[in-house]
């Protein structure tokens, strides 16, 4: 039987010291006469002060803000600026189908990460009054031209697409007929991870009408996820991904892809 | 310079003086994060979140409002929109499979993290991660920066009496758990129901 008292929250509320006074003393009293309740004070003590042992950590690993302070500089040019709210249409046609034929590759991609940029931001706020994502996304258009790209957004780019390129080069080169187990796990995370990227990246390009590098990304994208769903590296799904990877000849045009500019 | 002399600077579109309140608040705003996240990659990804909901809204801010506690509505909200997110995943194929894969394994705890408290701190951690969003954030506001219910209420835009519902669920939840891992005494004692 659990105590009624223990039940409604009473006991942490009197250790939280939320209770009235008539309600402490009242509370103080059932704990003379309560072992439950006594017992689940004391459970609460010793919760708070293995808490108070809980490390505070407040900036990334070695204090090294650099990282962090270029990704949302990345976020926040990707953004309008504030006050302005422009209205949803007018902007988002217009400028999308007038830029697209004019975009070196290299700013092409920094385009398209400003667009993940702003679908992940856009994704994950509660979007404030009258704001939407798509709206938000199209605008980086104007934030920042094209002919700029930002250096920090292109390494980003840059690096999950040579990362990419690693997993698929670890993953044609295996063994299938001694599929080694040991590194099996970290390629099926880092697959999953870049997957949720290489989605974003392809929904971006495909949003601004890049079809060619689209497919290469849906391309990918299968990889990733047949390789962050299989259970382990065993002969038949190791063969599948090689297959896969070979029949769409996807290294190289990954390959033909990065050379262009990325 | 003072906060209230930033933030209409930033609000007009002055770089510096956005980086400015990002370097004075941004230590807060990443412990609360990490507190709730167990990791720096999910703080990082909260912590982000955060100032980009602050430079989105910088606007709106109120003069006659403190500018930390409004952050701390926003840390407070960002964290359960983590959660959520993480969570919600949102895309076509294979969704459901693949949802769980890519949300499953949370990073390991950090060497900070792994340094404290032995084994109840180990438990209570692991505990900690598999609360609900709302809970967790409760649970960390009023552990951690030692706000009251009704400021959590508030912030949270929440009810009193679910902010203490939600309390006391998370803190039956970790008494339990930590029960059933052995590591409060009462477990030993009290498995048959003490009074
Ligand atoms: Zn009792």
């Amino acid at each position: 039987m659990t105590c009624g008292l223990l039940e409604r929250g009473t006991i942490e509320l009197y250790w939280y010291g939320e209770l009235s006074q008539g309600e402490r003393d009242e509370a103080r009293r059932h704990l003379d006469r309560c072992l439950e309740c006594r017992q689940a004070l004391h459970d609460i003590e010793i919760i708070a002060a293995a808490l108070a042992e809980r490390p505070e950590v407040a900036s990334p690993p070695g204090g090294d803000w650099s990282r962090f302070m270029a990704e949302l500089s990345a976020a926040v040019a990707a953004e309008p600026r504030p006050k302005r709210t422009p209205p949803a249409e007018s902007v988002t046609r217009a400028g999308r189908h007038r830029l697209v034929p004019y975009l070196a590759s290299a700013a092409l991609l920094a385009l398209v990460t400003m667009s993940v940029f702003t679908l992940v931001r856009g994704r994950s706020a509660t979007p404030p009054d009258g704001f939407r994502a798509d709206v938000v996304m199209d605008v980086s258009f104007e934030a920042r031209p094209p002919s700029l790209p930002d250096p920090a957004l292109v390494s980003l780019s840059d690096q999950h697409f040579q990362r990419s390129k690693l997993v698929l080069l670890g993953l044609t080169t295996r063994d299938t007929a001694a599929p080694a187990a040991e590194d099996w796990e970290y390629e099926r995370d880092l697959a999953a991870t870049l997957l949720q990227d290489t989605r974003l990246y392809r929904r971006a390009v495909e949003e601004h009408g890049m079809t060619g590098l689209a497919d290469v990304l849906r391309d990918l994208e299968m990889v990733l996820l047949q390789t962050s769903m299989s259970e382990g590296p065993d002969r038949e799904s190791l063969e599948g991904i090689q297959r896969l990877i070979r029949r769409r000849d996807l290294l190289t045009r990954m390959s033909v892809v990065h050379a262009g500019g990325f | 310079m003072s906060d209230s002399d930033l933030i209409p600077r930033a609000a007009g579109g002055d770089p510096a003086a956005f980086q400015a309140l990002v370097e004075r608040h941004r230590p807060m705003v990443y412990r609360v994060a990490y507190q709730f996240a167990g990791n720096h990659h999910d703080a990082e990804d909260i912590a982000q979140d955060v100032f980009l909901k602050v430079f989105r809204s910088l606007d709106r801010f109120r003069y006659d409002a403190q500018l930390t506690s409004w952050l701390y509505r926003i840390v407070m909200n960002a964290c359960i929109d983590h959660r959520r997110r993480q969570k919600s995943g949102g895309w076509v194929p294979g969704e459901e499979a693949e949802g769980t894969l890519l949300n499953m394994p949370e990073e390991s705890p950090g060497p900070e993290a792994r340094a404290y408290g032995g084994e109840i701190g180990q438990a209570l951690e692991a505990e900690i991660g598999r609360l609900p969003a709302g809970q967790r954030v409760i649970f960390i506001m009023r552990h951690h920066q030692g706000l009251k219910l009704t400021e959590i209420a508030e912030a949270l835009g929440l009810a009193e009496g679910t902010v203490k519902r939600q309390l006391h669920a998370a803190v039956h939840r970790l008494r339990h758990a930590l029960t059933r891992a052995n590591v409060l005494a009462s477990a030993n004692g009290a498995a048959g129901g003490g009074a």
